[in-house]
């Protein structure tokens, strides 16, 4: 007959509930316990008050150990929010910045329609523009002048 | 986190434009179909390309006008220079050969100046007419001296 170590004698598993609750059993003996009340012998009535400690014990334990490693391998759910929030606000700031440089440096000319960013053909054009309208003939001359004085003359 | 986002947009809205309002009446003629013409040429530079004239924002137009457009051109000049703290200018049968004006300068003090030229009045030219609105710390000396390189 295969001899039940989880049975025994009633006062001794007595003796070490009482030694439990004094805290004078050692992690082995709480082991013992542990797996005498949770065998058939160990589910009478009188041992539902250790019972429930030890199972309180046991769940406390394990939700204090719980959070230490969630927060070793995992950040919070704030720490993700604010990590968002800074990475949306740089995003913004930085197309924001790009969007207000290239208003801020515009380089483009439209020939005939025809849409032109190379800066060095819209500089072509910008000088053009401005030598065509400031060129050596566009110099006051003399009949320019008096045409422009009987003008005004004419028509003040 | 929901208080934030729109700040960020009310932030994003207050921007300020690159190109101000002038308040100009040359205003209408850029930006308009009138770039599309075959032969038209329309610039635009701010900037870095427009610092090397001593230039914050050089803007023209050179097309071909009818003699209602020419007309309709001379008008906006006209009343553009009408602030004008100094002008040059020359007349040919009776229309504005070309003009140049110191308009009144910015709050900032930056300077303005408008050109104007209608090559259409020269003889046998088949030219065109030709604004330009600049603003700037350069002279207009300053500005022929460094577009003439």
């Amino acid at each position: 007959m295969k001899r039940n170590k989880n049975a025994g004698n009633e006062s001794s598993w007595d003796a070490l509930v009482d030694r439990y609750f004094r805290a004078e059993t050692t992690p082995r003996e709480e082991r013992r316990l542990r797996r005498f009340l949770s065998s058939p012998a160990g589910a009478a009535r009188r041992y539902d008050a250790v019972r429930a400690v030890m199972g309180y014990v046991a769940c406390g334990r394990s939700l204090s150990r719980r959070p230490a490693a969630r927060r070793r391998n995992r950040p919070s759910a704030v720490a993700w929010r604010v990590a968002a929030t800074v990475c949306l606000t740089a995003g913004i700031a930085a197309s924001a910045g790009w969007g207000v440089y290239r208003r801020n440096n515009v380089c483009v000319a439209y020939v005939a329609g025809q849409k032109v960013t190379d800066p060095d053909i819209v500089t072509r054009c910008m000088k053009d523009a401005f030598r065509e309208t400031v060129g050596p003939e566009a110099a006051p001359t003399m009949e320019g002048q008096l045409n422009g004085m009987f003008n005004l003359l004419d028509n003040p | 986190m929901k208080r934030i986002i729109p700040l960020l947009l009310m932030l994003l809205l207050a921007l300020p434009q690159a190109v101000a309002q002038r308040g100009l009446h040359i205003d209408q003629l850029f930006g308009s179909e009138l770039r599309n013409r075959k032969g038209s040429t329309e610039v635009l530079v701010t900037g870095r390309e427009a610092a090397r004239y001593g230039l914050t924002l050089f803007r023209s137009l050179t097309f071909q006008a009818s003699q209602k457009e020419m007309l309709w051109t001379e008008s906006l000049v006209r009343a553009d220079r009408a602030g004008a703290t100094s002008m040059e200018e020359a007349r040919r049968n009776a229309r504005l050969y070309y003009g140049f004006y110191e308009l009144k300068a910015q709050p900032e003090g930056k300077g303005r100046y408008l050109f104007y030229r209608n090559g259409q009045l020269e003889k046998g030219s088949a030219g065109k007419l030709t604004v330009i609105y600049m603003e700037g710390t350069a002279t207009i000396d300053e500005l022929k001296r460094r577009f003439s390189r």
